[in-house]
């Protein structure tokens, strides 16, 4: 069988038995393309940053192989891997003392009179927290119970975190509506 | 309580605003030889990769290398031109950058068609000597012609390289003057 035609488990095999590079390109080009746009959401849309994101998950990806279990598919533990190094360039970022020294929860609202942003702008726009959440949630179908598992808060605050991301990307999205609600 | 409780629940338009959502992306080829990079530097890819790709490496820098050369000699305004040499060097640098070509023979052939290059430079100085001027003409035409193909092979390749881009410029400016100088000598190759 030709390597591009192998199962994610196959190329995953020849990678941690003989360091394969063939195998592991027919890999990346498989998942990457799904990784780097959940990244970038997940990021706020800092393009340099989720490349950088994008390049540790792999490299933390390919170290933990020989010990993942194959109880998910391998693109739902790659965004896994993702989701945490993206969380720590986030956590990083807040740290650093443009941004102050607290987690960012107020958003980034566009003036007064801007008109309607696009879904993607807005969701970007969100405080991190909220957004991460709203991303798992409603783009990647994560229940809270599982949202709770991966990001280690509890059930109600993902619940409470996404009901203010809804609320938020509502006033947006559409601030006249938003404000007759 | 389950997720579809919460009163601020998506309207069927929000969700299928967020379904409209592009979930893949193609990632910049750049990012790829990154992160195969970093893995190499790891020690988590082969060292009979790391060989396969570096030879892979070599043969890249050593055409761009032997590409400027040659480049270099005509646009320093050396009258040059031998239509076989030139179209040597054009496939030769043609086989090296496919994927499927022996990374040395196809340095061995742009080595040789390079060194046919450089004694046609010395042919056509000893002919301008002897004011043999239609044939340094056509020579120089056929030279140009072959290194413009094989720049712009280069810069399908390389396509944001500022400095083929320039030589790119200088080229395509030659050929509009040599373009207007039809009533000229007529062309003859010369053989070398």
């Amino acid at each position: 069988m030709a390597i591009p035609d192998l199962s994610d488990r196959d190329l995953s095999d020849r990678i941690v038995r003989g360091g394969d590079e063939a195998a592991f390109r027919v890999l990346y080009r498989r998942h990457t393309p799904a990784l780097l746009p959940f990244v970038l959401r997940v990021l706020g849309g800092a393009e340099a940053d989720a490349e950088d994101v994008v390049q540790d998950t792999w490299v933390r990806a390919v170290r933990a192989l020989p010990r993942f279990r194959w109880e998910s598919s391998l693109r739902t533990w790659l965004l896994g891997i993702g989701l945490n190094r993206a969380r720590e360039v986030l956590r990083g970022r807040n740290r650093a003392p443009a941004h102050g020294a607290e987690e960012r929860e107020v958003p980034v609202l566009p003036p007064p009179t801007a008109e309607r942003l696009d879904l993607e702008r807005a969701i970007a726009c969100l405080p991190d927290g909220y957004r991460t959440v709203l991303l798992l949630h409603d783009l990647e179908g994560f229940t809270h119970p599982e949202i709770s598992e991966r990001l280690d808060i509890a059930i109600g605050t993902s619940r409470s975190q996404l009901h203010h991301a809804r609320r938020t990307l509502r006033r947006l999205l559409d601030p006249a509506a938003e404000e007759t609600r | 309580m389950n997720d579809h409780d919460l009163p601020d629940e998506l309207t069927s338009e929000e969700r299928e605003a967020f379904a409209s959502l592009p979930r893949e992306r193609i990632p910049p080829a750049t990012l790829e030889e990154r992160v195969v990079g970093a893995l190499r530097a790891e020690g988590l890819l082969s060292d009979a990769t790391r060989q396969r790709a570096g030879a892979q490496g070599f043969r890249r820098s050593w055409v761009a290398a032997a590409v400027a050369a040659g480049l270099a000699l005509f646009v320093s305004g050396v009258a040059v031109g031998h239509w076989s040499a030139g179209e040597r060097v054009a496939d030769a640098v043609s086989a090296a950058l496919d994927h499927g070509a022996d990374p040395q023979q196809a340095a061995t052939e742009v080595q040789e068609a390079g060194s046919e290059y450089v004694r046609a430079v010395a042919h056509l100085a000893e002919l301008a000597g002897q004011d043999t001027g239609g044939e340094l003409a056509s020579g120089a035409e056929a030279a140009r012609v072959a290194l413009h193909a094989a720049a712009l092979e280069l810069a399908r390749v390389r396509p944001d390289d500022p400095t083929l881009r320039l030589v790119l410029a200088v080229l395509e400016e030659r050929a509009d003057a040599a373009s207007d100088t039809t009533a000229g000598p007529a062309r003859k190759t010369i053989w070398f």
